[in-house]
């Protein structure tokens, strides 16, 4: 019987969500949790879609000491660095034999964003698993909060009953708790 | 005038330690004396810097060169408007202006709190004095702004070209009195510490300093990247150079933190996590101070290697462990005073965005300090620059923006599934059409573009369903018109609504730089008198190159005629301008802004009557300052006065207060 109920519920217009929500906000906020990591991840290794040479211009930075990306720079060394690229790629280079070619002159520094291998993934990889890591902690912390809320107010039910009133339960509520954080 | 400006420095120095010793006895013996000493210091101290942070000033705009930090950063040629700019454009300037806007807010703060927070404010002095003790110590012994020659230039090597521009005057000082700023609030709470006085009392006594910070470190980092967008010239606003991201992650940890006392507020909770955040927030402005003046990380900001970097790292150390260890020693008293109802409320949206703003703070952090871990592990240098901030940045900043929409559509305490559904089934709906309009029919192709203007209108909508709902329950209430309505409903409710207006704000700025990023258009051509090139929508005619001197500098600037649709809509004259003073010349560009976008123009070389340009179409960047302004007027609404909300705020305090001391529940 509950199965058919859940089947015409998820045949409905709002079934899904009301679902999720009715029966188990639990899982509907680690769906949520799991989308939103899967939209960060993905969202680091979408191919770009500018062309090769304005791609790499963005993707190097100037050879001199000044920090600054080719495609912001204005000292000889990038002018020349530019043209150096524009060229290889109208030779028919690939990005990563023009990027490699750099790379042995100049070494990894002329990269404007470390590589995805190696140690180097660690730079990518730690912010989202900070944020997943995080995020698994809040939902432990909150899921524990409200599961002891629910303790609370079912041991108050069952002390006070249904007689008392929304404020009258709110204070035993604070009560019980502050009792048993002196108790621990 | 240079002598007395070094006396009145060593005389500050000396005050704010005296203030400080005053304020530390007084704390701990609790006699009235030693308070009033304390508060005589701290007047004594604002005079003292005041009047010296005015030497500088003076020698500066009376071209003192007998100073070696006038002579570094001044010249006869220089505009009275940046000699004045100049005396902060140093390190040692920039000190002074620290440790002046830092007594100043220590007298205003000790002011405000005259009669009030009695037992905060004595410890509150003790940290805001040995703060300003550490930096006019560095003024007195390390980098001393009135250091003289040991003889008198002829003239001063002048301010670089690329700060002579109005940018100068409003970046460094409104980001400076944003860092500052924060120096407030964290005072009261190692005060709150110190005495035990946990509660939301001191955070009441210092929402607006935080606000007030904020806004300035907002408006900082703003002013800084509209400077970045008409002077660097490389048709970008924001670098992410280690300077910049310096000055972005305290304000995204701040962000954090002015919607996280939210919570505390209204339900006590979240006690240990703001007092993290307003440590964290402190220490990334001093960490943010440490990068500038260490020389540590390649910057194009940085005033290079200096002494004051290891002093700097051993003032964070300290500031770090103590507060820490005091938190520690605290813990037992940052008891939540409630638990969370439920999975679905605004309280667990609240920490959500907490979680996604430090995040995005540390992604921030981990990318900059990246380089030294690399190299301190495989001996090996790398470079953390756009790309990478871009692409992991990107995706947090986007779901935060979701999370704008979200968070004030979800009620307080629980959200019902109903009114979930009724509260998002609109914005959705229109997220989505508006998605799908501008991939399929405008052809908004870029997929990230069309997900982040897809999310903007959805948060858009659901502020526009706020003020919607509200005004229309007063309309239904006094029968007055809409307009009337709405201001009303903004002002009695200033911190809601106020905050309201700061996300539309932010909104705005997002859909500036989703368009931007995505749609930017830019070609390099070299071209011969006569010659034309499209770009866009636009036709551009070069016409002609000129070569003209001006009393500091010789500009060559090359004409350029603008066509649109076939009509003439202008003409635009980037330029080079070379300086007497300065070897590398300084590229000004020419802008044409509309709410489109802007037609950005560079001047690259030229050989003869053959110039070499870049060109740049640079969609929807207005909408960035427009909506910075936004920002800026929700802010003020936030800040201003609000008797009604003092009152509701001090209310729940007292009766959440009320309730822990209730009937005793288990009888008999």
């Amino acid at each position: 019987m509950r199965g058919s109920a859940l089947f015409r519920y998820w045949k409905g217009r709002r079934g899904m969500v009301l679902t999720l929500l009715r029966l188990n906000p639990w899982r509907f906020r680690r769906c949520q949790s799991v989308a939103l990591a899967v939209l960060l991840l993905a969202a680091t290794w979408a191919p770009a879609l500018a062309d090769d040479a304005a791609d790499l211009i963005n993707e190097l930075m100037c050879p001199s000491d000044c920090v600054e990306t080719l495609a912001v720079c204005q000292m000889t060394e990038s002018v020349q660095m530019r043209a150096f690229v524009k060229a290889k790629v109208s030779e028919g280079w690939s990005k990563q034999k023009i990027t490699d070619n750099l790379v042995a002159q100049y070494g990894e520094r002329i990269l404007a964003a470390p590589t995805k291998q190696g140690f180097n993934l660690t730079a990518w990889v730690t912010p989202f698993a900070a944020i997943l890591g995080g995020g698994a902690l809040i939902t432990l912390l909150v899921g524990n909060w409200v599961r002891r809320r629910h303790v609370y107010d079912r041991l108050v039910s069952e002390r006070v009953g249904a007689t008392a009133g929304d404020g009258d339960l709110e204070g035993y509520r604070d009560r019980l708790r502050a009792e048993l954080q002196d108790f621990e | 005038m240079a002598d007395a400006g070094r006396v009145f420095l060593v005389l500050a120095f000396v005050v704010a330690t005296y203030t400080t010793l005053m304020s530390l006895l007084g704390a701990v013996k609790k006699q009235r004396d030693f308070h009033e000493s304390a508060h005589n210091g701290i007047i004594a101290g604002a005079i003292l810097t005041t009047l010296a942070w005015g030497a500088l000033l003076y020698a500066f705009i009376s071209m003192d060169f007998s100073l070696q930090y006038v002579a570094q950063y001044s010249s006869r040629d220089t505009d009275l408007v940046y000699r004045i700019s100049g005396s902060y454009a140093g390190q040692e300037g920039s000190l002074l202006m620290w440790a002046w806007s830092l007594a100043v807010f220590h007298l205003i703060a000790q002011w405000q709190n005259r009669r009030s927070n009695q037992v905060l404010m004595p410890w509150v002095n003790v940290v805001m004095a040995s703060s300003l003790v550490f930096f006019l110590g560095l003024l007195t012994f390390v980098s001393d702004p009135f250091k003289r020659l040991p003889y008198i230039p002829a003239d001063g090597e002048g301010l670089n070209p690329l700060l002579q521009n109005m940018g100068m005057f409003f970046h460094p000082t409104t980001l400076y009195i944003g860092y500052v700023g924060f120096s407030v609030p964290f005072a009261f709470a190692i005060a709150a510490l110190i005495t035990g006085r946990l509660g939301d009392e001191w955070i009441r006594s210092t929402r607006r300093w935080t606000l007030f910070a904020w806004f300035f470190l907002s408006l900082g980092n703003l002013f800084g990247a509209q400077w970045a967008y008409v002077e660097l010239g490389w048709g970008g606003y924001w670098g992410w150079d280690p300077v910049e991201s310096a000055s972005f992650m305290p304000w995204l940890t701040g962000t954090a933190y002015l919607h996280s006392v939210m919570v505390q507020q209204r339900r006590g909770m979240l006690k240990v996590w703001n007092m993290v955040l307003i440590i964290t927030t402190f220490s990334l402005t001093i960490f943010g101070t440490f990068l500038t003046r260490s020389g540590v990380l390649a910057s194009v900001h940085t005033f290079g290697a200096s002494a004051v970097g290891p002093l700097l790292i051993g003032l964070l150390t300290i500031l770090v462990v103590g507060s820490l260890g005091l938190l520690w020693a605290r813990l037992p008293l940052l008891r939540s005073d409630d638990e969370l109802d439920s999975m679905v409320s605004r309280e667990s949206s609240f920490l959500l965005n907490n979680l996604l703003l430090v995040g995005a703070a540390f992604a921030v952090f981990w990318g900059t300090v990246f380089p030294l871990i690399s190299e301190a592990v495989r001996g090996v240098k790398v470079t953390v620059n756009a790309p990478f901030f871009n692409q992991v940045e990107g995706p947090i900043l986007l779901a935060l923006v979701l999370l704008m929409g979200i968070c004030p559509l979800i009620g307080w305490r629980r959200a019902s599934t109903e009114n979930l559904l009724r509260n998002f089934a609109y914005p959705f709906a229109i997220a989505i059409a508006t998605a799908l309009l501008l991939y399929f029919v405008v052809g908004i192709r870029v997929v990230y573009a069309a997900i982040a203007f897809g999310t903007c209108a959805f948060v858009l909508s659901t502020l526009f369903l706020e003020f919607y709902r509200g005004t229309r329950a007063k309309r239904l209430l006094t029968g007055r018109n809409y307009l009337s309505c709405l201001a009303n409903l903004i002002w009695g409710n200033k911190p809601r609504y106020g905050g309201y207006i700061i996300h539309i704000g932010v909104i705005l700025m997002a859909i500036g730089v989703a368009g931007s990023q995505a749609y930017k258009l830019e070609q390099e051509v070299t071209l011969n008198k006569g010659e034309e090139v499209s770009i866009g929508s636009y036709r551009l005619v070069y016409e002609t190159l000129n070569t003209f001197p001006t009393r500091s500098k010789e500009v060559v600037s090359a004409t350029l005629s603008v066509y649109s649709g076939g009509s003439l809509i202008g003409r635009m004259s980037p330029s080079k301008e070379f300086h007497k003073s300065h070897s590398t010349p300084n590229t000004e560009v020419a802008i044409r802004s509309t709410p489109l976008e802007d037609l950005y123009l560079i001047l690259a070389s030229w050989d003869g009557d053959r110039a070499s340009f870049k060109f740049i179409v640079n969609p929807l960047v207005m909408w960035i300052w427009i909506g910075g302004w936004v920002v800026l007027l929700g802010t003020a609404i936030a800040y201003w006065p609000d008797a009604r909300e003092k009152q509701r705020a001090v209310a729940r305090e007292r009766a959440r207060v009320a309730r822990v001391g209730a009937v005793p529940i288990l009888e008999g």
